[in-house]
């Protein structure tokens, strides 16, 4: 019976050590890295926005940007498909463009002319291309940073 | 303004959590020896509160938000809380209820005890130092930053939107309608300040935790213990998913772990607080996820299998009820907003499972891959079915009823691949699997206390538990 017991603890013992050594590795870096901050309302999406734009302070000139589109319109947002950066601020600009209607397309970066083409142009107030190249043809485009593009919709019925 | 607002969000969601708790434990609560009065545990009362205040005030919004917007709304879930807190006052006063500290026995307890509160503290301000995650932001948070910017009520235009069904309008309201109530109080959406929330979801299931193995073990060294290593699993503390990104998965396993130790308490007594808090915690377990149904339905059959076995099938019912209720009025809310549902799943049919069966093999590779991943998991998973077997050794109604409480959300998760509408259902399992793993986590943790423990049966009551 005593045997069984000291078997036990030992069991539980040396499990125990295993699962700790094994785990520290990776829990101890994680727990030192990052310092907290900034306490910022758009913490999150500043960051983003900082990390695959290089805008800071992303979220508000964002929004302001939107603010200048009528509400009744909605977006037409064009990312790359397969590109886990573009769909990403894809989200992003979705989520950002509230109360607006959205709609993200997701699209070959080689061939994206006919669903742009196919955009009613009445009903939509702006195209967004994330972490995509526009057109060549497309002149007064608004950049947020090198990855986000975004097209009053007239602009895009004057160039075709 | 922020901070003080911040506070108040707080405050009145610890009372609606304290006023609830005390109402589900006032015709039952134990004596406490030696003092001759009535005594509420106050680390189970803290970490209750939490957890309920958090699932009510987010009921309180979402059925409010029905009939009310903005100040209103707000004023009449503030006047609930105060409300639930004054009721629970006012038990406490009539029924001489005493609030008890458990204080540690001896040397070992007094340096588990200090170590935990420090890892408690250190994780709480960990999390707070990475942004909030894919989830967090575009699951989570999105729908309180909409329906604070609409008045405190999210837009039926939401629910129904093609190009928002990204951020799964489906998902039940908990998490988010938590995070509006401190938007609501703050005045202004604040995606740092939200990330508070988290981790004292994760403090709530590790005090429970550690009460559960105390009271099931009557060792609460061993609680201690437990509750200590458990932010050693790489993936709870390191990885996308964990406790430091704001998603769900962290709150759904505290409660599914809350209700499964309130189940195996009330299955080694006769007691009602364990039963009240059985059904209270299993109520919520839907409205923090959607997999929250399929714990919900298993804990609800564990449940009424106790009621059985014990001859007290009625109020094992009577404790499924409210669960059953909210998941149908979520389902029909839903309905009437005419909500973009998923399509991750097809409708399950025999003829599609006879037709996928053929995916069980490699479903069985990819969870054996995942759970033996070290920069995961470490060996979690082995200690794990070690503890399984020792729980099933021992051959009792509780043990037999923990086993299936871990193998059976497993089980049924990995099942629900089979009716996997993805393209690919092997990226389907990826990117989903390890956090379903993550939902089991903290009960597996309770079944590894146990197995340690070497008491076969029997609740060991301790006065302090």
């Amino acid at each position: 019976m005593r045997a069984r017991f000291y078997l036990h603890v030992g069991l539980w013992c040396v499990l125990f050590i295993i699962f700790v050594a094994l785990s520290i590795s990776t829990v101890g870096p994680a727990v030192l890295e990052n310092k907290i901050g900034p306490i910022e309302p758009n913490h999150s999406t500043d960051s983003y926005l900082s990390g695959l734009t290089h805008v800071r302070s992303g979220s508000d000139l964002f929004v302001q940007g939107i603010e200048t589109l009528p509400r009744d319109k909605s977006i037409r947002i064009l990312v790359d498909a397969g590109n886990s950066p573009s769909e990403f601020l894809g989200m992003l600009v979705a989520y950002l463009s509230w109360p607006r209607e959205v709609q993200i397309i997701r699209v070959s970066p080689a061939s994206y002319s006919q669903e742009l083409a196919a955009i009613n142009k009445t009903s939509v107030s702006a195209v967004v291309f994330c972490d995509l190249k526009p057109p060549v043809w497309i002149k007064d485009a608004a950049h947020f940073g090198p990855s986000i593009t975004l097209l009053p919709i007239e602009s895009l019925n004057s160039n075709q | 303004m922020n901070l003080l607002g911040l506070f108040a969000a707080y405050v009145t969601l610890f009372a609606a959590g304290l006023g609830v708790v005390v109402l589900l434990m006032r015709r039952s609560i134990r004596l406490r020896q030696g003092y001759g009065r009535q005594a509420i545990n106050l680390i189970e009362c803290a970490a209750l509160s939490w957890l309920f205040g958090s699932a009510v005030v987010s009921l309180l919004l979402w059925l409010g938000g029905i009939v009310a917007s903005g100040l209103v709304l707000q004023l009449f879930v503030t006047l609930a809380c105060v409300a639930l807190g004054f009721i629970g006052w006012r038990i406490k006063k009539s029924n001489a209820i005493h609030f008890s500290l458990p204080r540690p026995n001896n040397r070992l307890e007094w340096v588990l005890a200090s170590l935990l509160a420090l890892e408690l503290i250190s994780i709480f301000f960990v999390s707070l130092k990475h942004t909030l995650g894919w989830d967090g932001l575009f699951n989570w948070e999105i729908k309180a930053r909409y329906a604070f910017l609409n008045s405190g009520v999210l837009p039926q235009s939401y629910y129904s939107s093609p190009g928002r069904a990204f951020s799964h309008p489906e998902y039940p309201l908990a998490i988010p309608f938590t995070e509006l109530w401190l938007y609501l109080w703050m005045g202004a959406p604040h995606q740092f300040w939200i990330k508070t929330i988290f981790p004292l979801f994760y403090i709530s299931g590790a005090l429970l935790l550690t009460l559960f193995i105390t009271r099931l073990t009557g060792k609460r060294w061993l609680g201690l213990l437990i509750a200590l290593l458990m932010p050693f699993v790489p993936f709870f503390t390191a990885s996308p998913g964990g406790v430091t990104v704001g998603y769900a998965d962290i709150p759904l396993a505290v409660f599914y772990v809350a209700a499964l130790g309130y189940l195996l308490l009330s299955s080694e007594s006769d007691s009602r607080e364990t039963l009240f808090l059985f059904g209270a915690t299993l109520t919520f377990i839907p409205w923090i996820k959607s997999e929250g149904v399929i714990l919900w339905a298993l804990l609800a059959l564990l449940g009424l299998i106790v009621g059985f076995v014990r001859h007290r099938i009625r109020p094992f019912v009577i404790a499924i009820l409210p669960g059953l209720l909210l998941i149908i009025s979520w389902r029909v809310y839903l309905k009437a907003m005419h909500a973009i549902l998923p399509s991750d799943f097809a409708p399950p049919t025999f003829e599609l499972l006879s037709h996928n069966l053929n995916r069980l093999g490699t479903i069985f590779s990819v969870l054996l891959a995942e759970a033996s991943e070290p920069s995961h998991w470490s060996i979690f998973w082995l200690l794990a079915i070690v503890a399984i077997i020792y729980v099933l050794a021992a051959r009792t109604f509780s043990r037999v009823l923990l086993a299936i409480g871990l193998l059976g959300p497993l089980t049924l998760y990995l099942a629900t691949y089979l009716f996997s509408a993805w393209p690919s259902y092997t990226a389907h399992i990826t990117s989903s699997l390890p956090r379903l793993l993550l939902q089991l986590m903290p009960a597996t943790w309770l079944g590894i206390g146990l197995a340690l423990s070497q008491t076969k049966a029997g609740r060991k009551e301790q006065p302090l538990g």
